[in-house]
């Protein structure tokens, strides 16, 4: 039998996942499925020459990658990419040592340092948490007293990560934004996302309106920037604009991409099979 | 296709041969949650999902 080439680490089956599996099969690849929340993983090899890195909690991805690099298994993405894509204030960091525009952000860690960040900012602003997806806990404020609530409720929570608040300039766009998908330094794609009625956050997840579009050459050039500034071989840069230009708001290192596909007509597993085949292969 | 049974509701759900461990099905009857568990020995079974972690996204 032939050895396994490809090792796909996941926790949730996804589409994506589905998709993934079928097309490295597709392209003549041998895979292997490894579900981390089946078997452990150990700093041994695990006698594949490629792991792509896919489940849907950040942290077991990057630990997952972090095992694999350790004992000299390439992965896409890397345990890098996924840490400082995954963590937001790492992202917008990384941004900024790079020249990358991205809106006005302030890091508070209580309400005192929250406030003081809104009067810079001013309204309406929006805040996150560093680490999330999917518009989780992501909050539009429009006055000081929200803010106040906002962050004394979040306070109640367990974790210091939800205790932790990026507070930035609000960019309306029409409450659109764009994500492109880079592949091997290369665009992908593009497609457009727009806020449904009554929602102002844009993500597919909250029902956001999507449809395919011809990535602009300061699309693509920026795209691929953040892409190559973090080291992703496959992520997906989401994109803000105003009158200044595009900016970066988020790039994801494990990027879902049923939306994706279905705006663009990218066949993006087949486009990743084959890039991870090529690089293999070099 | 394969039937499994819901083990919230004890009803049954339709399950395509080719589904990977860890996929997850929704269960219309009863609005459950479902993963699919697939042990050692290749025998299937249906689980509830686990809850959305803060850590999770893309």
């Amino acid at each position: 039998m032939e050895a396994v080439e490809v090792e796909l680490i996941y926790d949730v089956a996804r589409l994506e996942e589905r998709l993934i599996f079928k097309a490295l099969r597709r392209v003549g690849l041998e895979a292997a499925l490894t579900n981390v929340k089946s078997v452990p993983i150990g700093w041994e090899s695990p006698g594949v020459s490629l792991s792509i890195i896919r489940p849907v909690s950040m942290h077991r991805a990057l630990y997952a990658a972090s095992i694999r690099e350790a004992v000299g298994v390439p992965t896409v993405n890397r345990s890098s990419t996924i840490l400082f894509s995954g963590d937001k204030v790492l992202t917008l960091s990384m941004l900024r040592r790079h020249g990358v525009r991205f809106p006005e952000s302030y890091v508070a860690f209580t309400v005192e340092a929250a406030e003081k960040a809104l009067e810079k900012i001013g309204t309406p602003a929006v805040d996150k948490p560093p680490v999330g997806s999917w518009g989780r806990l992501v909050s539009l404020i429009r006055d000081e007293e929200t803010l106040r609530s906002l962050v004394e409720h979040r306070e109640m929570l367990p974790s210091q990560v939800a205790r932790t608040h990026i507070i930035q300039r609000y960019v309306d766009g029409g409450r659109t934004d764009y994500r492109v998908l880079v592949l091997g330094g290369e665009i992908l794609g593009a497609m457009e996302r727009s806020a449904r009625e009554g929602e102002w956050r844009s993500n597919v997840a909250r029902g956001g309106r999507i449809r395919g579009v011809k990535p602009d050459p300061e699309m693509m050039e920026l795209a691929a920037k953040a892409a190559e500034i973090l080291g992703g071989e496959f992520v997906a840069v989401d994109l803000l604009k105003d009158d200044g230009g595009y900016m970066v708001n988020e790039v994801n290192g494990v990027p879902e991409f049923k939306g994706f596909m279905e705006a663009t007509q990218v066949d993006v597993p087949l486009r990743l099979a084959e890039h991870v085949k090529t690089v293999l292969r070099r | 296709m394969p039937k499994l049974s819901c083990p919230v509701c004890g009803g049954s759900l339709d399950i395509p041969e080719d589904a990977l461990p860890g996929e997850l099905f929704e269960h219309e009857e009863c609005g459950a949650q479902l993963e699919l568990e697939v042990d050692d020995q290749g025998s299937r079974r249906l689980k509830e999902a686990e809850e959305i972690a803060e850590d999770w996204g893309e």
